[in-house]
Order: C-alpha cells, then structure tokens, then sequence
C-alpha cells in the first residue's frame, strides 16, 4: 500500500497545466463559466486543438488514437482542465467519453475505422438513445423495436431525454430485437445518423429553461444490419459496460472542487452588513463540512482510479462514487444559489446564454441554471435509489 | 499509487486477524472487560508474540520499523475485534512520543521494553478546563535537579489503571513541556472508573509529583506532540473503520435472517437502502483514514488538514453505522447482550479521542486550501 502520487504523475500535472494555461481559448473558459449548456461551435474548436495535440480522448487506448492514460493521469488531467473552469466534455455530445469506449470494445473493425477517427476529430456530435417514457430506471424494459428485414433492421419507438440530440448528427440507441426471452436478453445496441428517414426530434425544455433534452421518435427507421453494435441481443451488456465507465466521470470530482472556490468568491462578493457573506459564521461552518465531503469524495475517487487501472472489478465502488458524487454536486450548486440571496431570484437566461441578474456579481453568473439543471444528477446514469438498490444486492451477495 | 496489500501487509492482516478470531470472540471479550483493569497479561503478550508492540519502533530501538500504512491494517483489525488493551496508549501515542522527543538514554530504557511487552504506558493529555487543546492545560513543572516536580489535574487518562508509567503533558514557565511519572509516584492520586466502551481510565492529580523530562521544553514538543496526536487520530480513525465493518457484518447477518410480516426484514427497501449508505459511510471513512495515514508524512499543515478532514468523516460515518446498527437490530440492539451495542459504544467513545467533531471542523477551515482570494 502506497497511496503517494508518483513523481511521473507530478510531472504529468505540470505539462497538463502548462498546456491548458497555453492553448484553452480563453473565450471559451469565459463562456464555460457563465452558463452551463455551451453550442457545439466552441466545443468543436476546443476538440480540435485537442486532437492537434494527441489529447482528443484520454481514456482510449493509444492504437485508437487515444492518450492511453491511466484512471489516475485522468484524474489529473480533470482536476487541471477543471481548475481552468474548462467546459463540461459532454458538451461536445456522447462521442468520446461514452459511445467510444462501446465501439472500441465491442465493434467490427469497419465500426472502428468509420466511426472513431470522426469522434477524435470532433467531426461527429453523438446522442445516446437509452431512455423511454416507460423505461427510466427500469431500463431493461424498454419497448423501442427493432425488426431485422432482410439486409436492414427497421425500428419503431419512443425515447426520451435524448440530451444534445438536436446538435447531433449520429445516434446509439437500444431496442428490442427479441420480445420473446427475459427482457435483458432481448435488446440490441445499434448506430446510425439522426437524419435517416423516420427520425424525428422533438426538444423538451429543462426546468433551468434551458435545451439540451430532447424526444426522438422512430417511425418505420430502416437502418443498414452494419449499424448493429456487436451480437445481437447483447445490448444490455455494452450498456452495463458503457454505464459504468460512465460512473467515474459523472461523479465530476474536479468539477465540484473548482465550484466550491466558486463559491467563496460569490460569498466574497455578497455584501452582508458590514463584511461579507464569506465572513459569516454560518456560512463558513457550512462550506467547511462541503470541503470535507469534497476531501472525502477526492480519496474514494482515487481508490476507484486506482481500482481501474489495477483491473479490480469492484461495483460497489462505482456506486457510492456516483452516489456521493452527485449529491455533493448538488450541495455546492444549492449553497451557490442560497449565497446570492435575493440577487438569485432574478433570472432570464439570454439566447447569447449570458443570464441577466443585476444585482447578483458577475462571479455568480450561470449558478441558477447550473443548479435547476443539476437536479438531475440524482437522476441520471442510474438514479440515487438505484444505486442503492445496485448496492444492497451487491452487499447482500458478499457474505 | 497502490491501494493493494504487499505480501508483508498480507500476512500481517491474516495472522493478527486469526489469533483475533481465536482469542478474542465474543466469550472472551465478555471475559476480559468483566476483569478489572480490563484485559489480560496473556492478551497482551499474544500480540507482543505478533511483533505489533514494536511496529512503529526502529529496528535499532528493538522494534520492527514499519510505518502508518501498517499501522493502520493493525487498527482496523484490532477495532474489528473490540480489542480493550492498552495498545493506542503504549505502542502508538506512548511509543511515538519516546521516539520524538525522548533522549537516548530514555530510548533504550523505553523503547525495547515496550516493543517486548514488558511496558504498559498511559498518556495524560486532556484536562477538564482546556477542552481539546493538548496545550491549554494547567499542569505545571518546576526544575527539580535533574528532574522535575509536577502539580495539576488530568482529566481520562485511558488505560491508567493499565499503565506501569504516565507520560504527562504540562508547560513551564509557559512553554509546553512532555514529562513521565512512575506509576506509584509521590503526590500522586488516581481515581479510576470504567469508561462507556469497557475500556479503563482516570483522573489524575499531581501535587509536587516527581518526573522526568522528555525532550525540550517549547516549539521541539509541541510540534512532536502535534505530530504524535495526528498518528493517532489516524490510528483511532482505522480502529473505528475496523468496528464499523463489524458493526455493518453484524446488521447485515440480521437482517438477512430476522423475519417479520412474513419475509427477511432485509428484503423491505427502506432496509435495504439504509444498508447501502451504511456501505457508503464507511467506505467514505476508510478512505479518509487511509488517505490521512499516507499524509502523515507531509508539510504539517497538509498533515493536519487532512487528518483533520478524516477525523470528521470518520465521526460522521461513526454516527450513522453505529446508531443504524442499533435501529436495524431493534430491541436486540438494544441489549447488553448483544453485540453491535459494543460496537455502537465503541464508536460513541472514538467521537472525543484527540479533538472532537466540532475541534477538528475548526482546524480543518483554518487550513483549507480552496478559499484563496
């Protein structure tokens, strides 16, 4: 047991920082902390510098045209890109960091050569079809059908919170192939470009007021059987894989850090009598116990990198990372709207994304959004309850 | 980074963990906290046999040198089992600050009889008017000679009734100060009780008591004895995270196997989730406790801040494993009979050990690193 950083990973911060310092387009770092739902354009564009330099996906293996790094060089990378108030890599849609693991995995070689050199280019905005209206946390009841017809499959259905399916040029989607067996066994994992014929997006507006979710329905979509992912009826596999991997990164470890010395310079900025929010008792007594779950989240985190990069399986893990994750995401965000006291109250998000609130300080732009949005932390890749549930049985199976 | 066990650590788990399994089950922990003083000379010696006693002393000091990481496998093993003997006292506080401050010919009068198993110590630390802060006590030294003479009021000495020499904390001339008195020194009283987890300790009155000096007098001590605290706070934390294991065990074989309206209780969700947070509650305190042993060698300021970010964690997770142990076990639970109420006591009697929630809350803020302008 050696729980100390390694020299190379020290050195390995300083190039990352030095890096980022370099060429992380300042207006896009400005925009990134002024709202939190950012246009494609400016995502493409980082994307790219990030490709010129090798660092278009840092968890791909390097034959892929990934960084090959490690959980733990991640990890790093994140606490540095974070730092910078870097914008949220799912703005640049599901590519890289969710469908990419998927078809390196499990796709054909003419899957890989199509699809992964576009995703590292930032050539191809991806949106993932999971959800349906009757299929949330139940995921492995969903009823989106795909009918194998002759060379093509035809799918017929219904999804929701399709997020940045608008903005996307390219979908992953699961549907049922089999209704006969048990409802896991019988769903495929399939790709294939949004406008193909039969698609249609329909937005859903987030309660911040804001587009980034969507409906997509199917209607009699023929789709070529090369636009199948692996074997069929092995969707609920790649699915569990890919949910997974998603676990660490929707945690967003050094995103909550950068937004908890966000939050001291909001309370620096409020006025309260006096001082400052910031010299308040009650307030400090707080952000100190949110430091500390930040501290606690920052070694469970750690010991999941490690627990990647080691090759232990451990489910448990992943689940109460994503469990105290996303609560902590919404504690900061929470403590970030109470901070603009009243000031918070006006709020009228812009089509330029700016949100004008007079009397709240520029440093607090974009808080109420970013916490109406992130309600949904609880929910998504697997809700609270669900984790809970996922870890009982696990616990349960142990002794 | 390696959060893996070397072959060493293995084997230090597993052979601690069955002698454990063999000498201390829940017979003979009723055995050995029904003696007074609680524990026994053949306990004691069975893991001075394992070599724990001298972990943290060098090997030229006759121990076996090893460092916090081992430590804190030791902790977690022995708080699994509830083990009552005076190994924080002696072999981690005590030996610690020997090692820090004591002159070498204190060393090798010391350290090789605690590694042997022939020395109990007992640190008196906390008085009744300084709360948490090991230099706000009124114990005071005067030169004697060579020696010194004490004369104050300590407050839960654990393990005194244990202990064959105190090490006291005091000041002179207002500058911190480490001394050692012999278990039946002149001037000194001794009121003993039994504390909430069946441990023993004491109240301890100096009046002109004689002592000897440990080290210097001033900034050398108190940076040793902040030093030696935070092992073990780290180490108190670690026997905590081993309790709490066994507490969730414990509620997980019962819920499993007690039923009620027809079914296990642990089928029902409201159980079920309550057992997931306990999982996470102490997954989140051992991964403080050990992210704070791995820092214990750094800058003390990082030192302190994480240690005091693992001791709130730790309190916190306490709280929720032992008192849902309690719950999930119902009025079993709440027997002196049963199991997991030991456990749950010995977490209540971790809360205060080196700083309490709110103590460490406090020095945690003045440390923090995320409030730069």
């Amino acid at each position: 047991m050696d729980l100390k950083l390694k020299q190379e990973h020290q050195d390995f911060r300083m190039e990352v920082r030095e890096f980022l310092r370099d060429n992380l387009p300042e207006d896009i770092r400005d925009t990134a902390r002024r709202m939190f739902h950012i246009d494609p354009e400016p995502m493409r564009r980082w994307q790219r510098i990030l490709y010129e330099k090798g660092w278009a996906a840092p968890g791909w293996p390097v034959e892929y045209g990934g960084t090959g790094w490690s959980a733990i060089q991640r990890f790093i990378f994140d606490e540095e890109y974070c730092a910078l108030d870097g914008p949220l890599p799912l703005m640049m849609g599901h590519g890289v960091q969710i469908i990419g693991p998927v078809l390196y995995t499990y796709g054909s070689e003419a899957q890989k050569a199509q699809y992964l050199p576009r995703i590292l280019k930032g050539e191809d905005f991806w949106a993932q079809g999971f959800s349906e209206p009757g299929a949330g946390s139940d995921l492995a009841s969903l009823r989106t059908r795909a009918v194998r017809d002759g060379d093509d499959y035809v799918i017929d259905g219904h999804k929701i919170w399709t997020s940045m399916a608008h903005h996307s040029n390219m979908l992953f989607l699961l549907a049922r192939t089999d209704p006969e067996v048990k409802p896991q066994k019988g769903i495929s994992f399939f790709v294939f470009p949004t406008d193909t014929p039969g698609v249609t997006v329909r937005p859903i507006i987030s309660i911040d007021r804001g587009h980034s979710l969507n409906e997509t329905f199917y209607d009699n979509v023929r789709i070529p059987a090369d636009s199948l992912i692996g074997e069929e009826g092995q969707g609920w596999t790649y699915a569990k894989f890919l949910l997974g991997h998603e676990r660490f990164n929707i945690a967003e470890i050094a995103r909550s850090k950068q937004r908890i010395r966000r939050l001291w310079q909001i309370a620096r900025a409020m006025p309260a009598g006096e001082a400052t929010l910031a010299d308040d008792a009650g307030f400090r007594s707080r952000m100190t116990a949110l430091e500390i779950d930040m501290a606690t989240l920052e070694q469970l985190g750690l010991r999941v990198a490690w627990e990647m990069d080691s090759g232990v399986h451990n489910m448990q893990s992943a689940s109460i990372l994503k469990l105290r994750g996303s609560r902590l995401i919404q504690a900061v965000t929470e403590l970030s709207v109470e901070a603009m006291g009243y000031a918070g109250l006006a709020y009228h998000p812009q089509q330029d994304g700016s949100q004008i609130s007079p009397p709240a300080p520029e440093v607090a732009q974009g808080k109420m959004e970013e916490m109406l949005f992130l309600r949904a932390a609880t929910i998504y890749g697997g809700s609270s309850e669900t984790q809970l549930n996922i870890l009982a049985n696990l616990i349960y199976a142990e002794v | 980074m390696d959060f893996s066990l070397s072959m060493e650590q293995a084997m230090l788990r597993d052979s601690l963990q069955s002698w454990l399994a063999a000498h201390h089950d829940a017979a003979a922990w009723k055995r050995l906290t029904a003696a007074w003083p609680p524990g026994s000379e053949a306990s004691w010696q069975g893991l001075a046999g394992l070599g724990l006693h001298g972990l943290l002393i060098p090997e030229e000091d006759g121990g076996i040198g090893m460092g916090p990481m081992d430590l804190h496998i030791v902790a977690d093993t022995l708080g699994q089992y509830l083990v009552v003997d005076p190994y924080l006292s002696t072999a981690v506080l005590g030996a610690d600050l020997v090692r820090r401050l004591a002159s070498a010919e204190q060393r090798a009068a010391l350290l090789p009889a605690i590694a042997g198993g022939e020395l109990r110590l007992a640190v008196a630390h906390a008085e009744h008017a300084a709360r948490f802060d090991p230099f706000g006590g009124g114990t005071r030294a005067v030169t004697d000679g060579a020696d010194l003479r004490l004369t104050g009021s300590k407050i839960v000495v654990i393990d005194a009734p244990l202990a064959d020499r105190l090490l006291v904390l005091a000041s002179e001339d207002g500058a911190p100060l480490l001394a050692m008195v012999e278990r039946d020194a002149p001037g000194m009283t001794v009121n003993a009780y039994r504390l909430v987890d069946e441990r023993s300790g004491a109240d301890v009155n100096f009046a002109d008591t004689p002592a000897q000096r440990v080290g210097d007098t001033g900034d050398t001590c108190r940076a040793a004895v902040e030093a030696a605290f935070d092992l073990a706070t780290v180490y108190a934390c670690a026997e905590a995270v081993g309790a709490m294991r066994t507490a969730l065990r414990l509620t997980v074989d019962h819920v499993k196997t007690r039923r009620q309206f027809g079914t296990e209780i642990g089928n029902f969700q409201a159980l079920r989730h309550r057992i997931a947070e306990m999982k996470g509650e102490l997954s989140a305190a051992e991964a403080m406790s050990l992210g704070a042993a791995a820092a214990l060698d750094e800058a003390p300021e990082v030192r302190m801040r994480m240690v005091s970010a693992a001791k709130v964690q730790c309190i916190q997770s306490a709280r929720y494993v032992g008192r849902n142990g309690v719950q999930l076990q119902g009025g079993m639970g709440m027997s002196q009979e049963s199991a997991v109420g030991q456990y749950f006591k010995r977490l209540l009697a971790f809360e205060p050990m080196f700083g309490d929630l709110g103590f460490h809350q406090a020095r945690f803020a003045r440390l923090s690193d995320l409030r730069a302008a």
